[in-house]
């Protein structure tokens, strides 16, 4: 620190005279204090209102805008059950004739895996009274074969069974 | 509790308040009323830290609060002063004693500095701070407040030359 640097120093320091904290500064002091106060009280509320603002907002939106891009997917059906396979389970031969005669059973392999006719065959159609004229004749020839030809037919149910009416009537 | 602490405010305001309006006028180049809204201003945020800073450093807090105000006064539309060629004509010094007109001799070179300069050379000779506090209290690296210190002063050399004579 030089000569200058020094007188410098010591004009700053000596040029200080006795200052004293005024009542009126002191009144101003506390105004500025109750000022920032106010200021301090404002921010927090318009911040508040403009929070609570946002998220109704927010809550209001939300729910409509990823509804209305959601893509359609497949519609379930009560009596169906979406694990099975549609096409095999309908025409399926490998069904065995007293799993088709049987109550419960053939219908309800028969009727799950066959989603395109279920509504033709809700659950107990497979049974012989469906097929009125056939039952009688077969099962009194031979029990065997009425029990094959009764399952093939019940696996082909609107285009087997009335091969006869539709000619007679057509 | 409350009151305890404003009773330790009060106490160190009017302890200290000749002192720091007297670092604000030097950092406001002389301008009394600027002065005493800076430091006003100061006193203002060091009411609301008073809980944090009250047992540790409260002048340092004001001081550092004071100083990067009046650094960056510069950027604020109310601060007028513009550097001129020529000081400008004092006020008559026939009945003024010697300290007075050396004061006000000091304040109107200070005004002529920018706010930077100004601030970095107070703190430096006045506060008898290191380069590196300076630095630390106005917020800038210290080569920067090295910079601004060594320019102050060089411009001071230049306008107080008559008053201060140079010893060889």
């Amino acid at each position: 620190m030089d000569h200058f640097e020094q007188e410098l120093a010591r004009m700053m320091r000596d040029s200080q005279e006795y200052i004293p904290f005024a009542s009126e500064q002191r009144e101003r002091l506390r105004e500025g204090v109750r000022a920032r106060r106010r200021l301090r009280a404002a921010t927090v509320a318009g911040g508040s209102v403009l929070l609570v603002a946002g998220l109704t907002a927010g809550l209001f939106l939300l729910p409509k805008g990823p509804a209305v891009d959601r893509p359609q997917g497949p519609l379930t059906r009560p009596g169906t059950s979406s694990s099975s396979s549609p096409a095999p389970s309908t025409s399926s031969p490998a069904v065995s004739p007293t799993q088709s005669h049987a109550p419960g059973t053939p219908t309800g392999t028969g009727t799950t895996g066959g989603s395109s006719p279920p509504s033709t065959f809700p659950s107990g159609s497979v049974d012989p009274t469906t097929f009125p004229p056939n039952p009688p004749a077969t099962t009194a020839t031979a029990p065997a074969t009425s029990t094959v030809a009764q399952g093939t037919r019940t696996a082909r149910p609107p285009v087997s069974s009335p091969p006869a009416g539709s000619h007679s009537s057509g | 509790m409350e009151k305890t602490g404003a009773d330790g405010f009060d106490g160190f305001v009017t302890a200290r308040w000749s002192a720091l309006f007297h670092l604000a006028r030097l950092l406001c180049g002389g301008d009394r009323h600027r002065a005493e809204d800076l430091l006003q201003e100061a006193l203002v945020k060091l009411w609301f830290a008073w809980p944090k800073v009250a047992d540790e450093a409260p002048e340092a807090y004001v001081r550092k609060i004071m100083g990067r105000a009046a650094a960056r006064s510069a950027r604020r539309r109310w601060w007028g002063e513009r550097p001129v060629d020529r000081l400008p004509e004092l006020a008559q010094t026939g009945d003024m004693s010697a300290a007075v007109a050396e004061r006000s001799r000091l304040e109107t070179a200070l005004a002529q500095l920018t706010p930077r300069q100004r601030a970095a050379v107070v703190l430096r000779y006045y506060q008898d701070l290191s380069e590196k506090q300076v630095a630390a209290v106005l917020g800038v690296p210290v080569g920067t407040a090295r910079s601004h210190a060594s320019r102050g002063v060089a411009r001071l050399r230049q306008i107080l030359a008559d008053v201060i004579d140079p010893v060889g």
